[in-house]
Formats: C-alpha cells, sequence, structure tokens
C-alpha cells in the first residue's frame, strides 16, 4: 500500500472509531434498554455468529441481495444504453420509468408477493424491480453524454460492433456503471430486508422482524450492523478495486 | 503527383448541403466539387466556417445527407482519418488505440510504425501522458495503419507551436511521398497548403462554393521561402480571401 493508501485507510479507521465513541457516549447517557452500547451489539452479534442463526441469516440475505443487484444491473445497464443511443425508445418507455421510479418499494414488494406467491421468486423481482429504473435513469444519461469526436471517430475507422462496445462505448459508461452499482448496492440490500420482513422465513429482514415483535433492540442492532458490515467489507475490496482498475488511465492529479 | 487523364481515387459532387437550426435551414456548402487523384497532394482551403470540415465529412460518408453524391463509394475505400482534435481512447494506450482500428485478421506489432512518427518509447503510454504534438503523431499512426488509398487530414498543424508544426510537416510530407498515397488536407495556412500541395482548392466563406483550383507544379524540393512568398502574393492579389 503506498504512503497515500496508508493514510487513506487511517482516516477511515478513525472516523469509523468516532462514530462508535459517539454512538458509545449515546447509549451511556441514555442508560436505556432501547439503545444499547456498541460493545453489547457486537457482543450480541459475536454469540449469534458462534452459538445462534447469524452466519445462515447473513448467507441468505446475501444470496437474494447478490442475485437481485446482479439481474438489476444487467437489465437497468441493458435498458438504459438502449434508451440513451434512441430518442425513439426513449420518448416510449420515458413514461414507464417515471412510474417505475415514482412506485412506492413497499407497493411493489406487496404486489409482487400477491401476484407470485410468498416465493423466492417474488423477492428477488421485487427487489430487482426496484432497482431497475435507478440503473435505467443512470446509464442513459452516462449514454447520452458519450463523446460525439469518439463516436464519429468509430465511424470513420468503421470499428465493428464489439470493438465499439468494449473499447470506446462501455469505458466511457464505467463511470456511471459504478455510480449506479454503488448507489444500487446500498439500495439493493434496505429493500430485499424488507421483503424479508414482509414475505421470506429466513434472512435478515426476517431475524430483525422477530427480534422487533419482543422489542429488542440489541438484536435489530446486532443483525443489521453484521450486515453493514458484510457491505462495507465488499465496498472497500471489491468495488472501489475495481473502480480504481477501470480509472488507472487517468493521469495522476497534481499534488498542492 | 497523379498521372494526367486518370481515374481520380475519390470525387464529391455537392449541390447543396443544408444544415437543419431551430431557425431553418442554413446552407453550408454548395455547389462544390472535389477529385483527389492517385498520389495526389489536395490542399482544401478556406476561411473558417467555410464549410472545409463538413466537406471532409460528406466525403468520407459520415453525413449522407445532402443533394450529390461520392464516388466510388468511401466505404469501398481504405481511408485514414487524423481529426483536428487527435480523438484518440484515452483509457487506451498509444499501441492499443492503433491495433484497435485494425480487423483482428490485420493486427500486427505497431512498433514499425510507432517508429516511423518517431513514437516508439511512447508505445505504452496513455493520451494524457502525451503533449499536443505527440498525441496528433499517435493519430497519424492511427490513419496510416489501415494502410490508406487517401489520407484524410483535418488541420493537422493547428494549435501546435511553429517547430512542432514544422516537424509533423516534414513526416507527413515524408511519409506521403514514401508511401505513395493520395492526401486530402484541409486547413486555413496558405503557407503550409504552398509547401505541401499538389494542387490547391479554394472555397469562399460561407456557404462554400468552389473559388477557383489552383494546381502547382514546382516540385517540393524546390519551392523554398523566395517562391512560397511570391506564390502566396499572387494569389492575395487574386483572390481578396487569401491574406499577402
Amino acid at each position: 500500500m503506498t504512503a497515500g493508501g496508508v493514510k487513506g485507510a487511517l482516516g477511515r479507521g478513525l472516523s469509523f472509531l468516532a462514530l462508535l465513541a459517539l454512538w458509545q457516549a449515546a447509549a451511556l447517557a441514555l442508560h436505556s434498554a432501547e439503545l444499547p452500547s456498541p460493545l453489547v451489539v457486537a457482543g450480541f452479534a459475536v454469540d449469534q455468529a458462534l452459538h445462534g442463526d447469524l452466519l445462515a441469516q447473513l448467507a441468505a440475505t446475501l444470496r437474494r441481495v447478490v442475485i437481485s443487484f446482479a439481474v438489476a444491473m444487467a437489465i437497468g445497464c441493458a435498458g438504459g444504453i438502449a434508451l440513451g443511443l434512441s430518442r425513439r425508445l426513449d420518448a416510449l418507455f420515458e413514461t414507464w420509468l417515471l412510474v417505475l421510479l415514482n412506485l412506492p418499494a413497499l407497493v411493489i414488494a406487496i404486489l409482487c408477493y400477491i401476484w407470485l406467491g410468498l416465493t423466492e421468486a417474488a423477492a428477488i423481482v421485487a427487489v430487482a424491480l426496484n432497482k431497475i429504473p435507478n440503473v435505467v435513469v443512470i446509464l442513459r444519461e452516462g449514454t447520452r453524454a458519450i463523446d460525439p469526436g469518439l463516436e464519429e471517430m468509430r465511424r470513420a475507422f468503421r470499428l465493428s460492433p464489439a470493438a465499439w462496445g468494449r473499447h470506446v462505448l462501455l469505458p466511457q459508461l464505467a463511470p456511471f456503471v459504478a455510480a449506479a452499482a454503488r448507489s444500487g448496492l446500498a439500495l439493493v440490500w434496505k429493500i430485499v430486508l424488507l421483503v424479508e420482513l414482509l414475505g421470506r422465513g429466513d434472512g435478515i429482514g426476517y431475524a430483525i422482524s422477530t427480534r422487533f415483535q419482543l422489542f429488542d433492540v440489541r438484536g435489530v442492532l446486532g443483525y443489521a450492523f453484521a450486515f453493514t458490515l458484510v457491505m462495507l467489507v465488499v465496498e472497500y475490496l471489491v468495488l472501489q478495486p475495481l473502480e480504481a482498475h477501470a480509472g488507472r488511465w487517468r493521469p495522476a492529479p497534481a499534488r498542492a | 503527383m497523379p498521372a494526367a487523364g486518370a481515374p481520380p481515387l475519390l470525387a464529391l459532387e455537392v449541390r447543396r448541403k443544408d444544415y437543419r437550426t431551430p431557425a431553418g435551414p442554413v446552407t453550408a456548402l454548395c455547389d462544390l466539387s472535389i477529385t483527389i487523384g492517385r498520389g495526389e497532394f489536395v490542399c482544401l482551403i478556406g476561411p473558417s466556417g467555410c464549410g472545409k470540415s463538413t466537406a471532409l465529412r460528406l466525403l468520407l460518408g459520415l453525413d449522407r445527407d445532402f443533394e450529390g453524391a461520392v464516388t466510388p463509394d468511401p466505404r469501398a475505400l481504405s481511408i485514414g482519418v487524423m481529426f483536428q482534435e487527435p480523438r484518440l481512447l484515452p483509457w487506451r494506450t498509444v499501441a492499443q488505440n492503433i491495433a484497435l482500428v485494425l480487423p483482428r485478421r490485420m493486427r500486427r506489432d505497431p512498433g514499425p510504425l510507432l517508429a516511423e512518427v518517431g513514437l516508439a518509447p511512447w508505445r505504452d503510454h496513455y493520451p494524457g501522458e502525451l503533449s499536443l504534438g505527440l498525441a496528433r503523431r499517435a493519430a497519424l499512426a492511427r490513419a496510416l495503419a489501415v494502410e490508406p488509398a487517401l489520407l484524410v487530414l483535418d488541420e493537422p498543424f493547428v494549435s501546435l507551436d511553429e517547430a512542432a508544426a514544422a516537424e509533423l510537416r516534414g513526416l507527413v510530407a515524408r511519409i506521403a511521398e514514401r508511401r505513395a498515397m493520395s492526401v486530402l488536407m484541409v486547413t486555413h495556412n496558405i503557407g503550409e497548403a504552398l509547401a505541401l500541395a499538389d494542387r490547391l482548392i479554394l472555397l469562399t466563406p460561407a456557404p462554400g462554393r468552389l473559388l477557383a483550383e489552383v494546381p502547382l507544379e514546382t516540385p517540393r524540393v524546390a519551392r523554398g521561402p523566395g517562391w512560397t512568398a511570391e506564390r502566396r502574393r499572387a494569389l492575395a492579389g487574386r483572390f481578396a480571401t487569401i491574406a499577402a
């Protein structure tokens, strides 16, 4: 790791510790079961991981997040690129997009469960449908912003559709795909929890709903933070390195 | 210099080219005819905004919305293009930028080509690391990679300092001579056109029409500063749009 990288990691670590310290101070000040301290929550999570069902629930939720995220990104990227390239398609599907964008996640989840039954497929479809319009909008804007000069260049040199997609279009869309993935992952896991709470018998959402019925705030926070931790690991170990790889051609910014 | 009477490599006839704008159609070009012979170096000259780049886009087949024709179909011809801005892919290295314009079966090591344009040490650099002069050389190498029958250059030396422009001009002249290919160069710099061209095609201010065709029979090597100054004065005397 470079000196800059170490500094950045140190800064992020300190910032996270400050958040925990603030939480600890609030818990000490309130001294109530409604806001347990981070240590109590961590103790619960470790205990559930070793002797309870935390890991199984985590795995179930993670599986739903991965599948629905992949489906939403694939359909959303393809749709966004198509709408960005064709004004006619954009005009045709604009209303569909607006309707989907404005339908509350809860309504989509309930309708999917009613129409498709309380099944795994309904849960995945509900989560993907919530995320797809968001990806479509981001990728549509990205496709509209592609460099007309490079488009003319690829036409003048008669690049094949495959070479155009791989070398000209996708690298220009990479920042938009990364933005859609970032915001998408955060959104998807929150909606996965909602659909689990509404209609699944396992997963972090289901576990939180049972803890909620017992008014067990420690349990609610323990399950939620365990999954947040998994998402942070994905962000730092998967998304950020991928983004850095895609942007390796950018000249390093000058030092102040 | 092309053989007299030989059929042209490419011919563009424009009766009219309009652009649609919110205020109504605007005529960019009318009654313009451009022919390029085999092995001929033609310069298209005109004031800014007269439609030179539009004429290039029509000739390259990038815009087919006009009254007139390009013969033969430019798709049937191998054409290398160097745009005014280098238009390199910033996320691909110099060598990759050159390789990707070639069909897979024609891919080969771009080393000799890069050496020819003086870019061998820069092959694995990204375009963002190059000066404008080096980026233009990379764009020239990309245009040459397709082994063009016609090399099209759109203001290739603009925005370069005089030393870099002179160096690149010399390089273009040597390569055009060595490969015996046809070149069409758009410029508004009469000096560089007089240094390089076999024939000048002069356009009027917008909308661009053919003003005159001026053959330059003196061999390039014999064109010294005195010859250039004298030709420039003669052209300025005949055509008001050309500065002496």
